[in-house]
């Protein structure tokens, strides 16, 4: 992050006022994944071996392809993840994201994504790395505890 | 943060969504401070940085640079535990960043942590988000993160 060569394996974390339920079901449904993670709506039965695809808000294009690793509501989502909205980063290897969700004892949940298996995928690494995880990180925890997107 | 030894740089990031002033008023404040920063009532004074823990204890560091509402630098001794106030000062530095889209980008670096491995230890992990965290929530809905 503070590094001229981005890390091949970057975590993001942020405490949020909401259960896990509710972090859970804004990260796997299209309605809510619209509102903070850059417009594109998220798709997958969370099946493990299925696609888990990031859509544009159109449906037209798919922005981030990749495929459920795992899956075990409401604590930890694992899937690949490859970006087509760039030429370069989509002839790069799959690269693995995976979501935890942890409650705290004072009612807030931890929730920490762990954007890894980087190595040879340096273009992905450097495109996802400095703010572009903490924009979406920062978007979901304003939306659940607000009612309304970060920017609106 | 995913090493066994802490990094003697670590940043932390978070949008928000609040003016700088109103960010710089929640890092600068103690009626703000001490609904986010683990308790503590913060205060910029006479060029010094005070914190007063709920239980009374309190301490002061050196401010290093403070040009409201956008940047505020200043040294960090963790008094809160002996063995790290036994160690060399660090530092940190606070930047806030308005976006295009009407929040602001919030950066917290704290860095010169190589005379300091325990205080390296003890920041690591999520303390430091679980502090910005808390002010984000505070500034956006008006009440604390932990209830």
């Amino acid at each position: 992050m503070t590094t001229m060569t981005a890390l091949a394996t970057q975590v993001y974390q942020v405490f949020i006022k909401a259960t896990p339920e509710q972090i859970w079901e804004a990260i796997t449904t299209p309605e809510f994944t619209t509102k903070y993670f850059y417009g594109t709506a998220v798709e997958s039965t969370l099946e493990p071996g299925t696609p888990w695809k990031a859509h544009t808000t159109d449906r037209a294009s798919v922005m981030v392809d990749g495929e459920v690793i795992e899956s075990e509501p409401p604590r930890r989502l694992q899937h690949s993840w490859r970006a087509l909205f760039d030429p370069e980063q989509a002839e790069e290897p799959y690269s693995r994201v995976t979501w935890e969700i942890e409650p705290q004892e004072n009612g807030t949940t931890l929730l920490t994504v762990v954007h890894d298996q980087l190595e040879e995928s340096p273009k992905t690494a450097a495109s996802v790395s400095g703010t572009g995880w903490m924009t979406v990180l920062s978007g979901l925890k304003t939306l659940l505890e607000t009612g309304k997107p970060i920017d609106a | 943060m995913t090493t066994m030894t802490a990094q003697t740089t670590q940043v932390y990031q978070v949008f928000i969504r609040a003016t700088p002033e109103q960010i710089w008023e929640a890092m600068t404040t103690p009626e703000f401070t001490e609904q986010y920063f683990h308790g503590v009532r913060l205060e910029l004074r006479d060029g010094r940085r005070y914190s007063t823990t709920r239980n009374g204890v309190s301490w002061d560091e050196a401010i290093v640079e403070e040009d409201p509402p956008r940047r505020l630098v200043h040294e960090w001794v963790s008094y809160y535990d002996p063995e790290m106030a036994a160690e060399e000062p660090s530092r940190v530095t606070w930047e806030i960043e308005p976006q295009d889209n009407g929040t602001c980008l919030l950066t917290l670096v704290h860095d010169r942590l190589e005379g300091a491995p325990k205080t390296a230890a003890g920041v690591s992990g999520t303390g430091w988000m679980h502090v910005l965290s808390g002010l984000k929530t505070l500034l956006e809905t008006g009440e604390p993160l932990a209830g």
